[in-house]
């Protein structure tokens, strides 16, 4: 089975995203989800317009998909500007800003290294869900102290929209 | 879902194209009695949602059973203005236990206007209904920023050899352009390689216009796929593709051609700062020249991303690094 990691580096490369999503997007945290026995992950994409001194703009994110795991089939797409689920959102204003408060002790090597061991918890979290090793109450609170310190706040409620069975678990405020 | 059927050349059920061109900007409704029993079940809405005095939009809502509850709504666009449907989504209420409460919403996307629902999602009633938009903070709009600084050296012909410099990027550097802070990186890259390629002065709003109007630019940006289509707007022959090396980029350049790469932004962007952000985009620049005098090769590009992105010289493992995300991808470009 592959890794989180060579999995969302095919979707980065394959055909949903060189098709219909726009350069300058970028990906969220991943989510599982699981539909009709099928492993998904679920991912947002969004721009985020680099500032210095912790001023990067976190756009509200354009797109939610969701692709079978492991090979990357499309599953779900969803075009928020054009979604009536969110309409209310004016998706030419910020919805948060970088870093944020749970993580601005980090610099780029830490940041990246926390995000590593979240995608690592994820890989186990996989191989629990596939039948595969124990996937212990601590590995959980260790998905989701990760998920939440790395998810930006503002981010939130689109995180939750996009996955949430996986937010419920594991987004801890 | 057999009620979905509005037809792309008439644009909704009872009016076409031709009645709806040129009709005044205030929403239109229209009340139908598909059934025949006399009540209306259905109604259509049509909206002129970008003010250019043209429907664009019309939305439908559908009381299958006649309760006074709309159990079916649709929306279709027309996002390119020439009169046809190019994107549908619809949105219908399921009342699994027959109690009259909607239990779960079945929302599907028409994102190619096909009539095809691409991708469909159930959601139960309280992940419908269970989005509150978040406050947002006070900071300056996009664009209104000074824009970000990757603090990269320039290119300069004075210190080095020239004759290990492939390319033209003493010349290329003059027709680098800011974008701005978000949007149409690949337009940008595209112009300034015609306009290496052919000394021709190409205005990018221009041809940011003409990507919209054509599908090739979304307002957001432009995809991958897309990242050729202005070249060959504007005459130039290209081929793209994945699998890339500094060797392909050389050969171009060396032929008299320009590349346009697709690469991970932020590991370009950050440069020799502090600053970085949490996710990792795809963008486009023009490669203008490798400078091979030094131990390590230096690729040059004209990045429209950054405020100081003229000839931008990026050692050559970061330059990989970057283009690896994705898979190399890139266009030759021949005027």
């Amino acid at each position: 089975m592959i890794s989180i990691q060579e999995f969302l580096k095919n979707v980065n490369t394959g055909h949903v995203v060189r098709s219909s999503v726009p350069m300058g997007l970028g990906k969220s945290l991943p989510m599982l989800d699981i539909a009709d026995d099928r492993l998904l992950v679920t991912l947002f994409f969004y721009r985020s317009i680099l500032r210095p001194e912790d001023k990067t703009l976190l756009m509200p994110p354009e797109i939610i998909a969701s692709f079978e795991y492991p090979g990357a089939r499309l599953v779900t797409f969803e075009t928020l500007a054009l979604s009536r689920r969110f309409t209310g959102v004016d998706f030419r204003k910020p919805a948060g800003l970088f870093r944020h408060e749970a993580i601005r002790h980090l610099d780029r090597e830490a940041y990246m290294a926390e995000k590593e061991r979240y995608y690592e918890k994820l890989n186990a979290l996989i191989a629990y869900l596939g039948g595969g090793e124990a996937f212990t109450q601590q590995d959980e609170d260790e998905l989701a102290r990760l998920f939440t310190m790395l998810a930006e706040p503002g981010l939130y409620p689109y995180y939750r929209a996009a996955c949430p069975q996986f937010c419920e678990r594991f987004l801890r405020k | 879902m057999t009620s979905w059927n509005f037809d792309p050349d008439t644009f909704g059920h009872g009016m076409d194209a031709d009645e709806l061109a040129g009709t005044p900007a205030t929403p239109q409704m229209e009340e139908l009695d598909l059934n025949g029993d006399g009540v209306t079940d259905t109604v259509h809405v049509y909206q002129d949602t970008d003010g250019n005095g043209t429907y664009d939009t019309v939305t439908t809502a559908v009381d299958f059973d006649g309760d006074g509850q709309v159990d079916f709504t649709a929306v279709g666009v027309d996002t390119d203005g020439d009169g046809i449907v190019d994107y549908n989504e619809a949105a219908m209420g399921i009342d699994w236990n027959g109690d009259g409460q909607v239990d779960a919403v079945l929302y599907g996307q028409d994102a190619d206007g096909d009539m095809v629902m691409e991708t469909s999602h159930l959601y139960t009633a309280d992940e419908w209904a269970d989005f509150a938009v978040p406050e947002v903070p006070e900071t300056p709009a996009p664009d209104e920023g000074d824009g970000f600084s990757a603090g990269y050296e320039q290119f300069d012909a004075n210190d080095t050899n020239m004759d290990q410099v492939v390319g033209s990027p003493v010349s290329d550097e003059q027709y680098w352009e800011y974008q701005g802070e978000s949007g149409p990186c690949a337009i940008y890259a595209q112009v300034m390689a015609y306009e290496g390629m052919t000394g021709q002065d190409i205005d990018p709003q221009e041809m940011i216009n003409v990507a919209y109007e054509n599908g090739w630019y979304s307002g957001s940006g432009t995809t991958m796929d897309d990242m050729d289509k202005i070249l060959n707007y504007l005459g130039a022959d290209t081929e793209k593709g994945y699998g890339g090396d500094l060797q392909d980029l050389e050969d171009c350049l060396s032929d008299g051609g320009r590349a346009v790469v697709a690469i991970d932004g932020n590991e370009v962007w950050y440069g020799n700062t502090d600053t970085y952000a949490p996710n990792d985009p795809n963008h486009a620049v023009e490669v203008i020249g490798i400078d091979y005098s030094g131990e390590e090769p230096m690729v040059i590009i004209n990045d429209s991303g950054t405020v100081d992105g003229h000839a931008i010289m990026v050692p050559a493992s970061q330059f990989m690094d970057a283009w690896e995300d994705s898979n190399f991808y890139y266009v030759e470009a021949y005027a």
